[in-house]
């Protein structure tokens, strides 16, 4: 162990020199390891976002139950209480709807020849459900009903919004994988460099007895080295556009259920796991360059 | 301390064996010219006793152990008993005589403060104190040759393997690296130097190996090299 301590700055120093005398080619590995990761990045967040929306959207999912002029209203308001998974119903008159798409409309007054007995507006149950996955269940059952005129419940902006985010999710992590895979190579092409630089010195290293690790150690660092860096810039422009992106929905946007993912535990989560990956794809370089030297 | 037993070596590349049929004994403290023209195995065998190469047949035993059976971590150890000393010196061109000297330490994973301890010490033996922060172009060849000796002693080998290391010298610069080895043999080291110089084996009356196509020609106390023709 100390025998390892004592080494450790000896690699420490070799691979300092070692990026130095590559720097440009050590900068270009970073620059892609820090791309890769800044489009994976950028996709996690997307998801983290689509889908906490997803999951104000579904808890928030109404059905809206239209009724017919020969609506028995207590009756219905009974059978759909009785139904599995439904958690609350309520009434919404008809005068009552029609103020509230006034509302909504932003004048009130537009509406004013419309109520009373011209209100083309049915009445309406407001049904929710236990949880989002019963609610086209629920939505068929409550249409059967004699007295339901017909049924809304936003499934097919849920169905679409899954559908949408599914796609990007294959195509961002495809893309990042070669990225990744890319970066990898790379930051492998930029430490055999340094190997091939440093073949005099580890051909006498071995001479003196130097272990393979201890031969390796100095290259493993540089390609760690150059992830570290990579991911240091991706994480910072990263966090901030993030933090811009965040700020803007926050002040502009009216509608709860487009809220930013804030949750530190979440951010640190995507973030810490963003690091974790940059240095292992450096380290994987460093790696995969120096696997030949085998056998002391 | 060392023992060969009827060791063959045959390279891939090569149609007749390197190294054939040798036997060897080297005790603790002696001083030994492995003599022979070019191409006689002198290096071969000098990489057998460093376990840099393996025999084909038979055995290289050190400290009576076979080193065949020594792992990773054993021929290490192994490499750092022993001081390695090279026909062209092997110095690092972008270190310092003292950065040179003290890797050897370093790669033994020895602690800093022993590294500033022995490294001075070291230098001093083979004279070359003040030449510390020096680098390897800066200074004359036989210069460098006592660089390459000091880091092959500082770490205080059993056995110094010394392959052709006058060849790269003028006479005199060479007689002083001799007399270099000689005083190290003094201190209890094993030397072991390969050369086809007979000129200089002659002088020094030690024992004399001499090879020959790979066969051990002649094995003489206080020899001289002058067989072959
Ligand atoms: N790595 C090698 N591969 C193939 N043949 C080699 C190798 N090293 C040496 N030889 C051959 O082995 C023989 C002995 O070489 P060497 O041990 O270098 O002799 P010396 O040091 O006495 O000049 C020579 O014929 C040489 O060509
Ligand atoms: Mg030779």
């Amino acid at each position: 162990m100390t025998v390892f301590i004592n080494y450790l700055g000896y690699c420490l120093r070799q691979a300092i020199i070692s990026v130095s005398r590559n720097r440009w080619l050590a900068l270009v590995s970073a620059a892609m390891i820090a791309v890769a990761l800044a489009i994976l990045g950028g996709f996690l967040l997307a998801a983290a976002n689509t889908n906490q929306v997803m999951k104000n959207v579904q808890s928030n999912l109404e059905i809206a139950v239209f009724l017919d002029t020969t609506a028995d209203i207590p009756e219905l308001e009974d059978k759909i209480e009785q139904l599995e998974g439904v958690t609350s119903l309520n009434f919404v008159d008809k005068h009552a709807g029609l103020q509230e798409f006034g509302r909504s409309l932003g004048d009130e007054a537009l509406l004013e020849e419309l109520t009373g007995k011209n209100n083309p507006l049915p009445h309406a149950f407001l049904v929710r459900g236990r949880s989002a996955g019963l609610i086209p269940g629920l939505a068929g059952q409550i249409e059967g009903l004699s007295g339901v005129e017909s049924v809304d419940y936003g499934g097919e902006l849920v169905q679409n919004i899954t559908r949408i985010s599914g796609w990007l999710n294959s195509i961002s992590i495809a893309i990042s994988v070669l990225l990744a895979v890319g970066a990898i190579f790379l930051v492998g092409t930029t430490v055999r460099l340094s190997v091939a630089i440093r073949r005099e010195e580890i051909e006498i290293m071995k001479h003196l007895g130097a272990g393979n690790r201890f031969i390796r150690l100095p290259f493993l660092l540089e390609g760690l080295a150059i992830g570290f860096t990579g991911t240091l810039a991706a994480l910072t422009v990263l966090g901030l556009a993030y933090h811009r992106f965040a700020l803007f929905l926050i002040q502009s946007s009216p509608l709860f259920f487009l809220h930013p993912v804030t949750a530190p535990v979440k951010l640190i989560l995507i973030f810490g796991g963003l690091l974790l990956l940059g240095i292992a794809m450096g380290g994987l370089g460093g790696i995969y360059s120096i696997r030949r030297f085998s056998g002391v | 301390m060392i023992e060969i037993v009827s060791a063959t070596k045959v390279y891939k590349t090569g149609s007749r064996p390197a190294v054939e049929e040798v036997d060897l004994r080297v005790g603790r403290g002696e001083f030994i010219f492995l003599a022979g023209p070019m191409g006689a195995g002198k290096t071969t065998l000098i990489k057998l006793i460093s376990c840099e190469e393996r025999p084909t047949k038979g055995q290289i035993k050190f400290l009576g152990s076979d080193t065949a059976a020594y792992k990773e971590r054993h021929l290490l150890l192994h490499r750092r008993k022993m001081g390695l000393v090279f026909q062209d010196f092997r110095l690092l061109k972008n270190k310092t005589i003292y950065e040179n000297v003290a890797l050897a330490l370093v790669v033994s994973g020895r602690p800093p403060r022993e590294i500033k301890r022995r490294v001075p010490v070291a230098l001093d033996r083979v004279g070359l104190s003040g030449k510390e922060n020096s680098f390897p172009s800066e200074l004359s060849g036989g210069e460098q040759q006592r660089a390459g000796i000091a880091r092959a002693i500082v770490r205080e080998p059993l056995v110094l393997l010394a392959d052709e290391p006058t060849g790269n010298v003028d006479r005199e610069t060479a007689l002083g690296l001799m007399e270099l080895f000689e005083r190290i043999n003094e201190g209890g080291t094993t030397v072991l130097i390969a050369t086809h110089d007979r000129d200089m084996v002659g002088r020094f009356k030690k024992r004399v190996v001499t090879l020959e196509q790979g066969r051990v020609v002649g094995d003489e106390l206080q020899g001289s090299y002058d067989r072959v023709h």
